[in-house]
């Protein structure tokens, strides 16, 4: 006969086996048990309360009107809700407009970044970084500016929306290559590019084979400058490596006679029909007008 | 790209259409030896004119006092300080005469003092290379002038960049031939004016 602790002891066992039972059943009913009706409209305002109560609960389906945009983390909070299961729908108690922006370091020598955004609509937009706004359009629209110095993320709002970026890092620039004969053109295209604070390094033609140079010159590459710009023609004796710099992915700026050399034409503009504009010899315009007869007699 | 065009500066007093010549000897010069497109005939530009900002170079010369106008003044401060170059000969060589004081005042007035260009500058070697310095002209060596070498150029500068170059070396005599007299020359001495034009056109 079981002593007394003994029958104390099956008892206890019994019961909490029956009550693990019990707990096991409970949740694999929870677990398996068809998601709960549950449709709720909230305003944007009330949202991330119901998020979280749907999280805990798991509705069946989601209605969210809005009034405005939802930010970045609202969007993801309620995607992972619909994939968890629960049918998510959204509308707008009145329209909301779209709107972009983006921040990214300027390719000038001052570390300007430079913002660009869009806003559908009317609404009046706000520009502004983590230090304050920094400008505002009355009306909307598209819009560009160049900031000296950005704090944080840049953000562009209006009364139904928010559009938010983080400027990318800066960019480091390297020389500028400047090829052309000398006179006016490649003068002032140097002293202007200097005057925006470019390191600039040219090869200026004088006469066959005399060239005034000036800076870091060395072969044309992308690692060591940032752009090559073509004056005119006296760039046709660095074609190739001038071609070969932009497929690597460098810019070329062909200006005036440049874009004519034949070296080049792989990366010249073209016209419509697929050829490259071609005007003549230099200065051929100007001899056929010289030679042009007026009354008979050669002017 | 368009074409070099020398430009000889005209001003309200003095003479300064006293060397006619010179122009077509250095574009004849220009042209032998460079590759630059260079219009066969220069053109005259008025001081006080806007046109002044059409030309990179301008020469000036004369024998009389110079004394600008106020409009004349403040163009060429305007030019020198927006990328023109201006190169003004005094065509007496002399040391102290009437073009030389008056000239090198009225720059000063209107473009800052002028100083002494150190005979190494760029300049000297922009073409053709003058390890001495400024060509001595013949008048300065034949004693028929002021018998006296000038050593140096004077120059007003705008950071490293010659905005004004000032000559008492009579440059506009020895260049003021015909070009085609050039044949008689055993050394061209129109090579230190390419080398002018040059740096004018680079700098």
């Amino acid at each position: 006969m079981p002593s007394p602790a003994e029958r104390v002891r099956r008892v206890a066992e019994l019961v909490l086996r029956a009550t693990a039972l019990a707990a096991l059943a409970v949740l694999l009913w929870r677990a398996l048990r068809p998601p709960t009706a549950a449709g709720v409209s909230v305003a944007v305002g009330d949202l991330t309360r119901a998020l979280e109560r749907w999280t805990l609960a798991g509705p069946a389906e989601l209605r969210v009107v809005l009034d405005k945009a939802p930010d970045a983390r609202t969007r993801d909070w309620i995607r992972a809700l619909a994939h968890s299961g629960s049918r998510a729908q959204w509308a707008a108690s009145r329209p909301i407009r779209g709107s972009a922006v983006i921040a990214e370091p300027a390719s000038e020598p001052s570390g300007a970044t430079r913002v660009r955004f869009a806003a559908a609509g009317g609404e009046p937009v706000s520009i502004g970084d983590a230090a304050g706004t920094i400008d505002t359009l009355s009306r909307g629209g598209a819009a560009e500016l160049e900031l000296a110095s950005v704090a944080g993320s840049v953000r562009a709002s209006g009364a139904t929306f928010t559009a938010a970026t983080a400027a990318r890092d800066s960019i480091a620039l390297k020389p500028l290559l400047v090829l052309g004969a000398a006179g006016w053109e490649s003068k002032f295209t140097i002293a202007a590019l200097e005057e925006r604070g470019w390191r600039v390094a040219s090869r200026v033609r004088v006469a066959p084979n005399v060239e005034v140079t000036q800076g870091p010159l060395g072969a044309i590459d992308t690692a060591r400058y940032s752009a090559v710009i073509a004056l005119d023609s006296t760039a046709a004796s660095s074609a190739t490596a001038i071609a070969r710099y932009a497929h690597d992915g460098g810019g070329v700026i062909l200006a005036g006679a440049s874009a004519r050399i034949g070296g080049l034409s792989s990366i010249a503009p073209r016209d419509r029909r697929g050829t490259t504009r071609h005007r003549g010899p230099r200065g051929a315009d100007r001899l056929r007008r010289d030679m042009a007869l007026e009354n008979g007699r050669r002017r | 790209m368009s074409e070099f065009v020398f430009a000889t500066g005209q001003y309200e007093s003095g003479d300064w259409d006293s060397a006619p010549l010179v122009p077509a000897n250095l574009i004849d010069s220009l042209a032998k030896y460079t590759s630059l497109p260079v219009a066969p005939t220069g053109a005259i530009v008025a001081l006080a004119s806007d046109d002044l900002f059409r030309f990179p170079l301008v020469y000036l010369t004369g024998h009389l006092p110079v004394r600008f106008t106020e409009a004349e003044r403040a163009n060429v401060r305007r030019f020198a300080d927006r990328g023109g170059m201006l190169f003004v000969d005094d065509h007496n060589h002399d040391i102290d005469g009437a073009f030389h004081k008056t000239a090198v005042e009225e720059l000063g007035r209107a473009v800052g003092k002028l100083t002494q260009l150190a005979n190494t500058h760029p300049l000297y070697s922009s073409f053709f290379k003058f390890p001495d310095g400024p060509p001595n002209t013949a008048h300065e060596l034949n004693g028929w002038g002021d018998n006296l070498v000038h050593s140096h150029l004077l120059a007003a500068m705008r950071g490293d960049r010659i905005a004004v170059l000032y000559s008492n070396k009579d440059y506009s005599s020895e260049w003021g031939y015909h070009p085609d007299n050039k044949r008689f020359l055993s050394i061209d001495n129109t090579k230190f004016g390419v080398n002018v034009i040059v740096y004018a056109l680079t700098r």
